[in-house]
């Protein structure tokens, strides 16, 4: 199966109520965005594993997740030996954030190298992309589209939101089919598939396949808008069909996560708890 | 249950057009439709039916634009006047294309969209949602996701939703067109449980192709042509007229064959289904011929094989098995049908074909006109074989028709006077020499379909492999196009049209391919095919309707077509004087 797909299963994290894995789901990015302390971080890569393992997530999802770190790297480590600057850094002590292994300075681009400093910044910043891929993974794996827009719907957001991502959602998989078929068609009338170092000849490549692909795209919206006309779409008086109950486990859940996000933020800006 | 009486749908003196100083879709429409019917507004592509149609719930003009005149009432409402929600009440569309017409991600949620947007108390909502499930046989699908149900269910999902408007005018446009059979005989069912139950007045549109499916459960046509109604009445009195052939439109088989033997047998009824006809054939004519001499003469297929192919496997990544060890060998110069269900191996087959997917086992072979497809880059491949696909405007992207064609050649590294030359001819062959230099995409449907043939026509391949050619054709434009490509055949190339179009393929093909479930079940020629009544069955595939009615009356021969089956009545009446006609 395709890597952040949805699929079907029975697991813990599964049968929790949408409304739970949203929490969960929001409150470990909020803490994850914000820390940059690796021991907060990696505390939340040890919480994000153990979901991870809870949510059954095929082991072959590794590797895309390992493949974008080592991706990412580079850019993590130009980021990183930007900032060796000590005053950067506000909690761990200014003799240890300033203590340089290796620094040159490289005039209009400053001092750049590596230091105590930007090494906490580094593991601070690889721990955030292994708990992110990690929270995403488990997300996506057991929160179906469906569970999300009945969530949207229960939580009454305004109409042309929710029923966009529910069109978005029904339509993206036949948007990929027809973006394939396309690509399939132009093969046989000899496209190839330039390289992209050789922009000019990307951008000529381009429009046999994104002319009829938006043709398609436009196309279709107007007869989706058209069909949900014809079933009274924006009469303004929708019923909404969800059950409002939240099971008891679902709503300490909830009130758990929102509680720790909430404490983690407090903490952060009062006692600078996270930062380094 | 209702019966016929209230009027439910006036058109008075209804003229529209969707530009302003452009020539009316429709003219003069007058039309009255009583509640409990079932009508069937008949006509060929761009006669103006799906317009009439969304003209009932006033999406034509309020969201389409253009120029209304005279009045439309539905269910005493004027549609002027009305809002779309408020009509969306008393009238329920259904599209040709169920896969545009579902938004949600769930059955129910779908089927609930519409009575919810009307602001329905909850238990109304859940009661219709019953019904509407129920009707259609959709209730064990619950909360499954729309996207992973087949063409057919899905029609019938959109139907449940119009169901679930209670709606007291139920329209179909095209309902069965972009089915495939075990679809067409999914949602047919439905529509004829529908019309047994007499809750709901329903009106169908059809343009041919599957006439002989909907024909014995109208109580009425009406033939609608370039915008006019010109002709209303019960199904029998238009069939049996010449109106539907002069205006391009395909008759039932049973009407063809009961028309012709109402030249031996003056009080022989218009017969609308096969059971009917067989039923007057075996009252009328005692005794039957054999229908051997009668048949056409075919190509032998005893020809070298211009494609071989031995144990095909293709899986895909998720894990379908799509091909289960395919092996055939399609003879040369040869008109070939690949029939089957959707999702019986023909697309996947064909992208084998034309080496764009490629086998995913290690002992394939794929030998297309002396080239190893597996081993042979697509480039390499096209110069040989080439793949149309079934929906044109995925194709087509130039300005002109012209450039349109031209863009494959250009591709081949071909000189300009060969691009130049290539490109007339393929103009010349395909009859677009008016349109050389219009902008493709506003071309009507027909047209374009052409277009994108002709600019793989150009590029000259040995084998030519043809998509659905003629989903969404009326009969002339069918009759047209097969001739074209038959023209092409006879120039010793090869074509393989993949189809559901079954009626047509017998007619013409020399040899056809039937697929299920990823193997190939049958290879011959169609007459052998056809035969082979029980196999077929297997693969949900129901022959021309001439063949099941010599099925029904136990004859030895395989009959495929109209014209083989009015040779054989008249080799039996004329040959069997009186033993033949009673």
């Amino acid at each position: 199966m395709a890597f952040l797909e949805y699929r079907k299963r029975d697991t813990l994290i599964h049968n929790l109520h949408p409304i739970s894995k949203v929490t969960i789901f929001l409150a470990l990015i909020v803490i994850v965005g914000l820390y940059w302390d690796f021991k907060y971080l990696l505390l939340t890569c040890i919480v994000s594993a153990i979901l991870y393992f809870l949510a059954k997530v095929p082991r072959s999802w590794l590797k895309p997740i390992i493949t974008i770190l080592l991706v990412s790297l580079p850019l993590q480590l130009w980021l990183a030996v930007l900032q060796t600057n000590p005053e950067l850094y506000v909690v761990y002590p200014r003799e240890v954030v300033a203590t340089e292994v290796f620094v040159i300075n490289l005039g209009f681009l400053g001092r750049v190298g590596i230091t105590y400093g930007n090494m906490l910044w580094l593991l601070g910043w690889v721990l955030k992309w292994i708990a992110i891929l990690f929270v995403v993974s488990v997300f996506t794996y057991s929160t179906s589209p469906l569970e999300i827009a009945h969530l949207m719907l229960l939580l009454r957001l305004p109409q042309l939101l929710t029923y966009t991502y529910i069109v978005a959602m029904r339509f993206i998989p036949y948007l990929q089919r027809v973006y394939r078929e396309i690509m399939s068609i132009q093969r046989l009338r000899g496209w190839k598939r330039p390289s992209k170092i050789n922009v000019k000849k990307w951008f000529e490549s381009l429009p046999p396949i994104m002319k009829p692909f938006l043709s398609r795209t436009f196309l279709l919206s107007e007869e989706v808008s058209t069909a949900a006309q014809m079933r009274a779409f924006g009469s303004g008086k929708i019923t909404p069909l969800i059950e409002h109950r939240i099971p008891l486990r679902d709503l300490i859940i909830s009130a758990l996560s929102m509680i720790a996000m909430v404490l983690a933020i407090i903490a952060l800006v009062i006692y600078k708890v996270g930062l380094i | 249950m209702l019966s016929p009486g209230e009027e439910v749908v006036r058109f008075d003196d209804v003229t529209f057009s969707y530009m302003m100083g452009e020539k009316p879709v429709l003219s003069n429409i007058n039309l009255s439709i009583k509640e409990g019917t079932i009508t069937a507004i008949i006509g060929p592509t761009g006669a103006g039916k799906s317009t009439l149609l969304k003209l009932l719930n006033g999406i034509v003009p309020k969201v389409t634009g253009g120029k209304l005149e005279g009045r439309v009432i539905v269910n005493g409402l004027d549609t002027k006047t009305n809002s779309i929600p408020e009509l969306a009440r008393h009238v329920a569309i259904v599209l040709e294309d169920p896969s545009v017409q579902i938004f949600m991600l769930s059955v129910e949620d779908e089927v609930a969209f519409g009575p919810s947007n009307l602001g329905l108390p909850k238990e109304e909502i859940m009661k219709r949602l019953k019904f509407a499930l129920e009707s259609t046989g959709l209730m064990k699908f619950g909360m499954r996701n729309p996207n992973e149900l087949s063409g057919g269910e899905q029609q019938l999902l959109a139907i449940a939703g119009a169901l679930a408007m209670k709606p007291k005018i139920l329209a179909l446009d095209e309902p069965l067109s972009m089915l495939d059979p075990i679809g067409k005989r999914q949602v047919l069912q439905v529509i004829k449980e529908l019309v047994n139950r007499r809750e709901t007045t329903m009106i169908i549109t059809e343009s041919g192709a599957d006439i002989s499916m909907i024909s014995d459960i109208i109580d009425r046509a009406i033939i609608l042509h370039n915008g006019k109604i010109i002709a209303d009445g019960d199904p029998r009195t238009i069939f049996s007229s010449n109106i539907l052939t002069q205006i391009g439109v395909r008759r039932p088989q049973v009407v063809e064959v009961s028309l012709e033997l109402r030249k031996y047998y003056q009080n022989f009824p218009i017969c609308l289904s096969v059971k009917e006809l067989a039923n007057n054939l075996r009252n009328v004519v005692k005794h039957f011929g054999t229908s051997g001499s009668s048949q056409r003469a075919v190509k032998s297929t005893k020809r070298k094989s211009i494609i071989s192919v031995e144990n095909l496997h293709f899986v895909y990544p998720g894990g379908v098995h799509a091909l289960r060890g395919v092996s055939l060998d399609v003879p040369e110069n040869t008109l070939v049908g690949l029939i089957g269900q959707n999702g019986s191996g023909k697309t996947t087959l064909a992208l084998n074909l034309v080496g764009l997917l490629k086998p995913t086992n290690n002992d394939a072979k794929i030998i297309v006109d002396g080239v190893d497809v597996i081993k042979s880059d697509v480039h390499e491949v096209i110069k040989h074989i080439n793949y149309v696909f079934q929906n044109p405007d995925h194709q087509i992207f130039n300005d002109t028709v012209e450039e349109e064609i031209a863009y494959g050649l250009k591709n081949l590294g071909l000189r300009d006077d060969e691009v130049r030359e290539r490109m007339d001819d393929a103009i010349e062959f395909f009859e677009l020499e008016a349109y050389r230099k219009a902008y493709p995409l506003t071309l009507p449907r027909h047209l374009r379909k052409r277009v994108a043939i002709a600019s793989i026509y150009a590029m000259k391949p040995k084998i030519l492999i043809i998509d659905e050619p003629t989903t969404g054709l009326d009969t002339r434009e069918t009759r047209r196009l097969i001739n074209k490509i038959l023209e092409y055949v006879k120039h010793g190339n090869t074509v393989i049209i993949i189809t559901h179009d079954i009626e047509t393929i017998a007619e013409y093909a020399d040899y056809l391919i039937v697929m299920n479930n990823g193997k190939v079940l049958l290879t011959g020629r169609p007459e052998e095919v056809f035969s082979e009544y029980s196999t077929l069955k297997e693969a949900d595939i129901l022959p021309p309707q001439v063949t099941q009615v010599c099925r029904e009356l136990n004859l030895g021969s395989t009959i495929i077509s109209v014209s083989h089956m009015i040779n054989f009545i008249r080799k039996s009446c004329t040959e069997g004087g009186s033993h033949g006609l009673s």
